[in-house]
Parts: structure tokens; sequence; C-alpha cells
């Protein structure tokens, strides 16, 4: 894709679960605001605890015992209030600096299927709250494949794909993993499946057998989250792992120093050659490092009866048209920021050629930055000649379009995909 | 149990799973907040035992606050409280949608969901969460007998909470 200069008219925006990563079309990274707005719990009667908006949160002096108001459940915008303090924040001069709202096209990835309801919510968050000029919606999951293209334009020594402009995308976040075939330019939408687990549901997990385990972290997600991210791992042979953590003294097991809140805020592992000093508390982690993200592998631990990632490719796979399917398998991409865990692509590979015949070529890929692979995909896109050819034609709503046809013109433009 | 702090959420698992309480769910988040919080914090003595939940449950169904307020005051202050809380959680958004009315060729949230896997489940020992083989009679799977005394130690409250893990709790009454 020809790309053009940064174009400050055009904001993009990943609003995920998670995190919202935004910027101007065309960009090379987004600026990634936590979607949440934070509040320390209440300290006594009448005194309210302070609020952390977005990106506010990293002043936060003490993660502990903190509560969140999240805007988004399952990868849909539920509360457009909160959201809309949140957005108040991006744009403003401490982030974006945009005030001039009436000059300016927004461009928001979305997940398949949002309800209709949410639809013409947004379109109302868009054009009436904010008043923006223009208004495009694009697939999350097309978008991420079209940023694994644009790698391509910036390390042309990266794996070719194939001419045919087919993939599975396999989004894991934070709050759901979906799975989106697209051949040929074309989201499948009937072949979509999606898992209701994401980052999430994982540090809820580790939180919880935390809890029960060794000490009370319920009120610790920030914490217990940070602790996933740097100690848990995607096992390559769970069987032989889990006969390993037996022991007392193994070599998966790791020593986390639990911060103090005084010289660290968030702890840190341990290391091997420094002793304990009697103040350290200090969580063991053991089996917990595997148990964790084999979640994503084996919904059923936590009691979901779906399936997990590897076999929920197959299922989605094996429902698209039998012609696609070669191809497809040959093109599988990792991208969310559970794709992060150590040893998860290894995995899913291993995993997929146990449960898909022989016949078929199986390659998986992993962009360099799975979780802003998505943005930066949204972004070469509006920032591309033919990006914008295909948004002016069919997935733009503009405010004077919305005047006329109330919000079920986005839902209309914006169903496509 | 602490008060919220108004609509703010311990960000639990609300969304992380669907859970099969259709009566409990009839309510806004709060409800959910609630047993959450009751089935959820390990390792505290805050909590009000399961009998109190189910109660609450079936409250949901008459949906007729008044009669049943001596049962939990608690719980109405919350409801009330929650009052504030303006949007709609996605469950009741999606029942708003009607999917049900479409051809079920139709791919909508609901059905593209993915299905259960062809594989048995794994398990665990819910006190280590090494392997286990075997199942106590209070529903606890267990690695090897020296965990069994914990096991057997537990109390009932106790015992809910491990099975929560894996939300398990409803096998066992
Ligand atoms: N290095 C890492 N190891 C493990 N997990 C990680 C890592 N980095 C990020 N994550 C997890 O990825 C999740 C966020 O992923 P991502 O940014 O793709 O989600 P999102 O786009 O905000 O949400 P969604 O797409 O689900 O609406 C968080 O739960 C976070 O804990
Ligand atoms: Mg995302």
């Amino acid at each position: 894709m020809q790309q053009r200069n940064v174009d400050h008219h055009i904001i993009v925006m990943d609003n995920g679960g998670g995190s919202c990563k935004v910027g101007f079309a065309g960009e090379r990274n987004p600026k990634i605001i936590p979607n949440v707005i934070a509040k320390a719990k209440s300290t006594g009667a009448g005194v309210k605890g302070k609020a952390y908006i977005g990106d506010e949160l990293e002043n936060c002096e003490n993660y502990s015992s903190l509560v969140y108001k999240r805007p988004i459940e399952k990868g849909y915008v539920v509360d457009c209030e909160t959201q809309i303090a949140l957005w108040n924040r991006i744009f403003s001069a401490d982030v974006l600096n945009v005030t001039d709202f009436a000059d300016r096209h927004i461009f928001l990835t979305h997940q398949p299927f949002t309800p209709n309801i949410i639809k013409s919510d947004l379109a109302q968050v868009v054009f009436e709250h904010f008043g923006f000029k223009e208004y495009t919606s694009l697939s999350g999951s097309y978008c991420a494949f079209n940023g694994f293209l644009s790698e391509h334009q910036y390390n042309p020594t990266a794996n070719p794909i194939n001419a045919s402009y087919s993939a599975v995308v396999v989004d894991s976040g934070f709050s759901f993993t979906n799975i989106t075939p697209i051949v040929n330019h074309g989201v499948q939408k009937e072949s979509i499946r999606r898992i209701d687990i994401g980052g999430k549901a994982l540090t809820n997990y580790l939180k919880e057998i935390v809890s029960l385990r060794y000490y009370d972290m319920m009120d610790e997600t920030y914490l217990m989250n940070v602790i996933k991210e740097r100690l848990c791992f995607v096992s390559l042979d769970f069987m032989k792992d889990m006969n390993i953590v037996k022991n007392v003294e193994n070599e998966i097991q790791r020593h986390y120093i639990l911060p103090d809140y005084r010289n660290t805020r968030t702890g840190f592992v341990k290391q091997d050659d420094v002793p304990l000093t009697a103040e350290d508390q200090v969580l063991s982690m053991n089996n917990e490092r595997i148990t964790v993200p084999e979640v994503l592998f084996t919904p059923s631990d936590i009691g979901s009866d779906q399936a997990g990632i590897p076999e929920a490719i197959v299922q989605s796979v094996s429902s698209t048209q039998e012609i696609f399917q070669n191809v497809l398998y040959d093109c599988i991409l990792l991208v969310g920021g559970n794709t992060c865990f150590p040893n998860y692509k290894k995995r899913i590979e291993k995993d997929m050629r146990k449960y898909v015949n022989v016949d078929h070529n199986i390659t998986v890929h992993q962009p360099s930055d799975p979780v802003v692979c998505c943005w930066r995909g949204a972004s070469s896109f509006a920032g591309s000649e033919t990006g914008l050819a295909r948004m002016s034609s069919t997935l733009t709503v503009t405010k004077k379009e919305y005047e006329e046809h109330g919000s079920n013109i986005c839902i209309q433009k914006f169903s496509q995909s | 149990m602490g008060k919220k702090d108004e609509d703010y959420d311990e960000d639990s698992e609300d969304d992380d799973l669907e859970e099969d309480q259709s009566e409990e769910e009839q309510y806004d988040e709060s409800d959910s907040d609630t047993k959450k919080s009751t089935k959820r914090k390990a390792g505290t003595k805050k909590k009000l035992p399961p009998k109190k939940r189910a109660n609450t449950g079936k409250v949901a169904k008459n949906t007729e606050p008044i009669s049943f307020s001596f049962k939990n005051p608690e719980y109405l202050k919350k409801k009330s409280k929650n009052k504030k809380r303006m949007h709609k959680n996605l469950k009741q958004i999606i029942t708003q949608e009607n999917y049900q009315d479409l051809p079920p060729t139709v791919p909508t949230y609901i059905n593209i969901e993915a299905p259960p896997s062809m594989y048995p489940p794994k398990k665990y020992c819910d006190i280590t969460g090494l392997h286990s083989k075997y199942t106590a009679p209070n529903g606890i799977r267990y690695h090897s007998s020296v965990v069994y005394p914990i096991v057997t130690s537990l109390n009932e409250y106790r015992v809910q909470d491990y099975l929560g893990l894996r939300k398990s709790t409803t096998n066992i009454k």
C-alpha cells in the first residue's frame, strides 16, 4: 500500500478493553492508554478516593486496593459515559491535543457483530457528543492483517505472504479471543469463532489461585497482572512440565519479591544470586507459571465449555469452503496481548499439527508487536491512497449523512466487516 | 463486605465467563458483584455464607423487592445505589437485539461462540494445582495422600472457594 504522510485530520483508534491505542493516520506508533478509570478505595466515611483516568494511572503511587471502571465488556463499548470520560482525557492537551472535532475524522476498529444498540450509541457519541466531521469503522482483525502486511514495508526480510490476501487472524487480547478467517480481503463472518477468555480472565484466575494457596491478593489486580506478564509462560509439553513442578526444588519455580510500596511499587523477580532479606515478602510461583496461560488452550480448566484456541481455529477454518482451507491454515496470524506469552506461537503450531490433516501446510505468524499490530494496520490503511478511496466510497459516514439518516447509516455501513 | 465506591467494580470476572445463573443475571451487574465478592473473596472472613446467595437468587425470579427486603437488607441498598449505573451490561444489550428471531444461518454474537472441546478436561489438584487422580467426598480433587489431610480439614465455605475456581460449585449440594 502506498504510504502517505501523517494525516492529522484522521484520528485512528483501536479502542480495546485493556488499552486504547490511538494516534494519527500514517503514524507508525500509537499512544497506548489504559482504557480504565481506576479509583482508590475510599479510606473513611465520606472521603472519596482519588480517581485516575487512563494514563494517569501511571502516576498512582499505590496500586493496591484500586477499583476499576471499564467502558468495554467483551470488546464492546457498553458504558458510553465512561468511554467519553476516557476519550476526553485522550483528546486533551496531555495526550493528543485535539479540540477542533468538526474538522476531524475518526477511524475506529470494531469487533465483529457489534450489537446495533452499541453501534448507534457510538455514532451518537462520535457525531453528537464530540461532533466529528467523519466516522469510519473497520474490523479490527482485518486491520491486524493489514498491519502485518504493512510490516513488510519496514522489514523486507520478513516472511513473504501468500498472494491471495487470506489469513486466519487470532486476536487474543484483554477480554476475549476472536478467530477470524479472511479470504481475499473479505472477512468470512459466518466462520468467526469467539472464546470468552482473554488476559483479564487469566489475571483473575492467577489472583484467585494465589489467594487460595498463598496470600490474599483479591484486591491486587494490578500487581497480579504484572506478575502474570513477568512470569507466566506457555508450556510446550504440559504433562512433562507438570511432572517437573511436583518437585520441591525445580527449574520452573521462581520467587517473586512482593512490593513494599517504598522501594518498589510492583515488586520484582528474585535473582538467583541475591539473598533474601528479612523484610522480603516472597511469592513462590511454580505450577502457576504454566497453568494460567494453559487456560487459553483448555478453557475447561476454569469451567468454561468453549474449546481452546487451537481447536477453535480448526472449528473456524473447517467451516469455510474447502478450497480456502489450505491457504488459511498456511497463514495463521497471532495478535493481541496474550501472544506475548513466551512459547505461545510454538504451542499453537504444535497443537495445530496434532489437530489438522497432514495434507495441509501450517504456518503461524506473529507480528513484531502483537499489541499494536491492529492499530498499525488501521493507521496504514487510513494513511494510504487505496485505503482512503475505500473509506470514502463505502466505509465512512459523514456528519451530514448522520444528520439525514440517523444512526442506521452507521449500522449499515459498519456491518460489512 | 466493604461497600463499593459508586459503581466501580472490583474488576473481577463478571465478563470473563458466562455462568449459568440465569436467575441472578436478571439483575444488573450489582448482583453479580455481590455474588462474586461473596464467592471470590478468598482468604477473607468477610463473606456471606453461600446460603444467602441462594436467597438473592430466588428473589431475582420474583422481582418484587419489597416483599423480601428483610432477608438481605444489604441487597436493597446495593440495588438502589446501582440505579446510578445508567448503562446496560452486554448480556442485557444482547437480549434486546433479539437474535433468536433471525434465521440460524445468520451469524451473530451468540452463534459464533466456539463449541465445546472434543477432548476430556484436565484434572488438577484444587489445593496444589498439580495433576490429580483423586476426588474427595466433598468434591475437592487432590494430588496425593500427602494433601488429603488438608482436604478433609476444609470447612464448607473454603470448599466452595476452591470449587469456585473451576466453577463447579453447583455440582455438590
Ligand atoms: N508480555 C505479556 N505477557 C502476557 N500477557 C500480556 C503481555 N503483554 C500484555 N499482555 C496481556 O494482554 C492483554 C491486553 O491485550 P490487548 O492490548 O491486545 O487487548 P485490548 O486490545 O486492550 O483488548 P480487547 O482487544 O480484548 O478489547 C492484557 O490482559 C495483558 O495482561
Ligand atoms: Mg484489541
